[in-house]
């Protein structure tokens, strides 16, 4: 059986003690190697849910293990080595290089005062590598495109060695190509190295064509979760999203699309 | 363009000759003694015991010129601080109103005549230092008091706090008589010549931004994640609230000592940081090396220039302070323009 890197039992959370609950009684689990994407609709909890795994909020209620120690007693840097998280936008204003944003993604490893190794560089090289930003390792982030950015942005994250990778709607504002080119690397690096990929989409049929498992969320609950070809049936999602859907099939690739409910001729 | 390692350890030299140069160029200039004579007073000082009048305007220019080197220092590397913690390029080392918190106390302190308190501190000093740190520890307390410490919040309050303090000032002068209203005048502009400097305030000072100083390089990788957001840090494995508690505690005591000693001098921890960016790039700890090298040379290099033109034109010598807001102002202005911002 895989390691747990990720378990959530009961857990609530919500912005002001007391108050309505963006989760509710929330559990669920991340073993080592899944790859799962996380859907619903707008105030879900989906964000949420994210940054209380990675441990940047804390949970009014119920318990969240991070890579096996509970939160609360596995230090800060410790979580940072095992958890990397990329958000929707990272707003960079100063010029780092490439290469300097992804150095940053060994200050889990290094500290304040720890040495540059030469697993430190070792690191940083695959992760310009992997992400295919190597080239531009010596330009300024300021002054990079949308999709190479958040290559960048993805690199640093990959330089902390995670062994559990959050993704916060990564692509959400990137044309197409830079959508796939994005998932294409993630789901490389699930597959070829085993990496856990946690990941909050907006978009349906890109969770399907990258994701083994999919969780629906609505009400800060679990609402349906596992194997992408269970969840996603029109029935769900039109539960989850509250609006009717269709599906067509292309192939080996089912596409759900969203019904018009008046036609304006 | 990428900066290269050797491109930074250059610019640091440089930064570090100039403001070297600067130094020994200060000391030998300067109205009542010429450089030959200065030179003249320390070879005999040094080989012959003399101590005489001219070695006394020697050690009078030398604490000057520290002070100034002290000041500089403080100031840009606040700056560098400040700028990476508020994630803002406007921040200086006034921003959150210790300059204002620390006017209020010297005005009151004059105005009150309170003369020389203890070990060679005056009143001014005194209640500058400690209204500096009253105006900044009350942002900061308004600040946390809405939950987390954020930037946002904290600039805020910053800013609130200093226009309450300088409205204050402003109550305290137009009460006062012309003369006392024009030494609180002179002192808001930041000076270096204050006539009652001594080694000890010198002294004291420099231990206390060396003490800073070696805290910001400490912890200038921290800075270079926290540019990146709360947040980002925070996932990279900082533990941002405490770090920023701890650089705000640094950046607001090294200020307050160097206000009380010199005024609040403008423009140098706005304007340093973001030249030598241009030369050293956005990592820290090159930026904080050579900030406090730039630093230093530009108050040096100021406060001579104020002190040999006013001599030369036989004019009441100006505040250094007025010299660097009047290259400052300019100078951030174009480098915006440039970055077309």
């Amino acid at each position: 059986m895989r390691d747990i890197l990720l378990k959530f039992d009961d857990v609530s959370f919500a912005w002001i003690p007391g108050g309505t609950p963006v989760l509710s009684d929330l559990s669920l689990s991340m073993r080592s190697g899944d790859m799962a994407a996380v859907l619903g609709p707008n105030g879900a909890g989906k964000s949420t849910l994210l940054r209380v795994a990675s441990g940047y909020l804390e949970p009014a209620s119920g318990e969240v293990y991070i890579a096996g120690a509970s939160d609360g007693r596995a230090g800060r840097r410790e979580i940072a080595r095992r958890v990397a998280m990329v958000p929707q936008y990272s707003s960079i204003y100063l010029p780092y290089t490439v290469e300097e944003l992804a150095r940053l993604g060994r200050f889990p490893w290094r500290g304040l005062l720890g040495r540059w190794g030469g697993e430190d560089e070792r690191a940083v090289s695959r992760a310009l590598e992997v992400t295919g930003v190597s080239e531009l390792a010596g330009r300024p982030v300021t002054e990079l495109s949308g999709g190479e950015f958040q290559r960048a942005v993805i690199a640093k994250a990959l330089a902390q060695e995670p062994e559990l990778l959050l993704l916060d709607e990564p692509t959400a504002h990137l044309d197409i190509a830079y959508q796939m080119q994005i998932f294409e690397i993630i789901a490389g690096l699930n597959r070829e190295e085993g990496l856990t990929v946690l990941a909050v989409l907006h978009d349906i049929n890109l969770a399907a064509a990258f994701f083994d498992r999919v969780i629906l969320i609505r009400d800060g609950r679990v609402y349906v979760d596992g194997p992408k070809d269970g969840v996603l049936t029109p029935e769900n999602v039109a539960a989850v999203f509250d609006w009717p859907v269709k599906t067509i099939t292309n192939g080996e690739r089912r596409v759900i699309f969203p019904e018009r409910r008046r036609s304006d001729g | 363009m990428a900066i290269t390692k050797t491109r930074k350890i250059v610019a640091i030299v440089i930064a570090c000759a100039a403001a070297l140069s600067a130094v020994t160029a200060s000391t030998l200039v300067g109205p009542g003694l010429s450089p030959g004579e200065t030179a003249g007073a320390v070879v005999g000082r040094l080989f012959e015991g003399e101590v005489g009048l001219p070695w006394g305007i020697v050690l009078f220019r030398v604490l000057r010129v520290a002070a100034a080197v002290v000041v500089g220092i403080a100031l840009a590397s606040v700056g560098c601080s400040l700028q990476a913690l508020l994630r803002n390029p406007l921040a200086d080392p006034y921003i959150l109103g210790i300059s204002s918190g620390a006017g209020f106390g010297a005005a009151l302190a004059t105005v009150l005549g309170l003369g020389t308190s203890v070990l060679g501190l005056s009143a001014v000093n005194v209640m500058a230092f400690a209204g500096g740190l009253t105006a900044i520890s009350l942002a900061f307390v308004v600040a946390r008091g809405t939950g987390i410490l954020s930037v946002h919040a904290l600039l805020l309050s910053g800013v609130m706090v200093g226009a309450f303090f300088t409205s204050l000032v402003i109550l305290v002068m137009s009460l006062a008589p012309a003369r006392d209203q024009h030494s609180v005048f002179l002192w808001l502009m930041g000076d270096l010549g204050s006539p009652d400097i001594s080694f000890f305030k010198v002294g004291g000072t420099a231990i206390l931004v060396a003490a800073g100083l070696i805290f910001f390089f400490l912890t200038s990788r921290a800075l270079d994640v926290m540019t990146l957001g709360d947040e980002a840090a925070y996932h990279l494995g900082l533990s941002v609230e405490r770090m920023k508690v701890a650089h705000l505690a640094a950046a607001s005591l090294v200020t307050a000592a160097v206000v009380a000693l010199a005024g609040p001098i403008g423009f140098v921890g706005l304007v340093v940081p973001h030249a030598m960016r241009r030369v050293v790039g956005p990592g820290h700890g090159p930026l904080l090396a050579a900030s406090a090298a730039g630093g230093a040379f530009l108050l040096v290099a100021g406060d001579t220039l104020v002190r040999v033109t006013s001599g030369y034109f036989n004019l009441p010598v100006v505040p250094v302070g007025v010299f660097t807001a009047f290259i400052g102002a300019p100078y951030f202005l174009a480098i915006m323009r440039r970055r077309a911002l």
